[in-house]
């Protein structure tokens, strides 16, 4: 009867751990992000895409016959997300360029991939190991100088398993200020 | 003591979900709005989309059905009105946050904010919902209805010499009324 009992009891401990772990999955992959807040700010402008897009993307095998676009989709498919945070306002980029400083010194794997000084553009990539040489888990890109004429931050983070020799097609079709830089990176990479 | 500790995280989560779980549909929503004057409604059904419909191979045809309607609608901004234009606002920005509507992407800028979500699966979508909000001129809902629209056909239909012959007009009618 008292064994019974306990039985009982560790199974609803066994119950309610995995309601709790339940629970706290979700928060944790939350919010993992060091520039989210910068979403709510004013004087920011965001984008983000999230893994839904890039799932669907990849359904649309447009011309399914060409290599090149099956390579392209390939990577769309294997990216996370994408987010690209802009300012022109000098406050809020100084605290930008913080934020990148700390979040590079705060993870342990995040290395400086390239570093770019073009046409009054600071452009500096980081980027943590992947699954080989040249894919990525993530891509950051910290951009300050002059953009359409005007002095401008900009954040971008991508995370996933990148395709570095890919990854410049996407952000040119989103016309991400530093695309062209990022078109030269995987050369930099085996360098 | 650890049992009394875990039921009340446990009633807490309860409490939480219970309160995130307003399973309130976009549907819904829009039918409560259906006679609120605040707002502007268009509702096209596909039929009409096909402006002359003739002209659609069968192959067309047969995406143009899996559209059910289009339907917008908005929320007009008037002065003095912050307080109205923000509850309605964040109502429907919560039964859009449920999990059900998958989001694809958000764009943020200065003074207005727009989110593209749908319901469905990948290739078999059932709707695609654009929600646009402006500080100065309002929100908006436009919303694709359909039953197992596929992305890659609704492309091709997009790119197709055919779609000069989707009848837009009435939703252009609409968004013209909006800018004044």
């Amino acid at each position: 009867m008292k064994s019974n009992n306990l039985n009982i009891q560790t199974n609803k401990m066994r119950k309610i751990a995995i309601i709790l772990a339940l629970a706290i999955v979700p928060m944790v992959s939350w919010g993992q992000n060091a520039f989210d807040s910068f979403e709510s700010e004013k004087d920011v402008t965001a984008v983000v895409v999230t893994k839904n897009m890039f799932k669907l993307l990849s359904k649309m095998d447009l011309n399914s016959s060409d290599p090149e676009a099956q390579e392209y989709l390939n990577m769309v498919d294997n990216l996370d997300n994408i987010k690209i945070f802009t300012t022109e306002n000098p406050t809020v980029a100084k605290r930008m360029d913080a934020a990148v400083v700390k979040y590079v010194s705060d993870s342990k794997n995040l290395g400086e991939l390239m570093r770019v000084n073009d046409k009054g553009q600071n452009i500096k990539f980081y980027s943590k190991e992947g699954k080989s040489d040249n894919f990525v888990s993530e891509l950051l890109m910290h951009l300050d100088g002059n953009v359409d004429g005007k002095k401008t931050t900009v954040i971008m983070s991508i995370t996933g398993n990148i395709d570095l020799k890919q990854i410049s097609k996407l952000t040119s079709d989103l016309k991400v200020p530093g695309s062209e830089q990022l078109k030269n990176i995987d050369k930099n990479k085996t360098n | 003591m650890i049992m009394k500790i875990a039921s009340t995280i446990l009633l807490f989560l309860a409490a939480v979900a219970l309160v995130s779980c307003n399973d309130k549909s976009l549907q819904k929503y829009l039918v409560e709005k259906q006679d609120d004057p605040r707002f502007v409604k268009v509702d096209v059904p596909a039929s009409m989309l096909e402006g002359n419909s003739s002209a659609f191979s069968p192959e067309e045809k047969e995406i143009l059905q899996t559209i059910k309607k289009v339907n917008v609608v908005a929320y007009p901004f008037k002065d003095g009105d912050t307080a109205q234009f923000e509850l309605e606002k964040k109502e429907l920005q919560s039964i859009l946050d449920q999990d059900q509507y998958k989001e694809l992407t958000r764009i943020k800028s200065n003074d207005w904010n727009a989110t593209l979500k749908y319901t469905g699966e990948e290739d078999a979508i059932d709707e695609v919902i654009v929600f646009a909000s402006d500080n100065q001129r309002g929100f908006a809902v436009f919303r694709l209805l359909g039953e197992n629209m596929r992305p890659d056909q609704m492309i091709k239909l997009m790119n197709s010499e055919n779609k000069n012959n989707l009848d837009f007009s009435q939703l252009e009618n609409l968004f013209n009324g909006f800018k004044d």
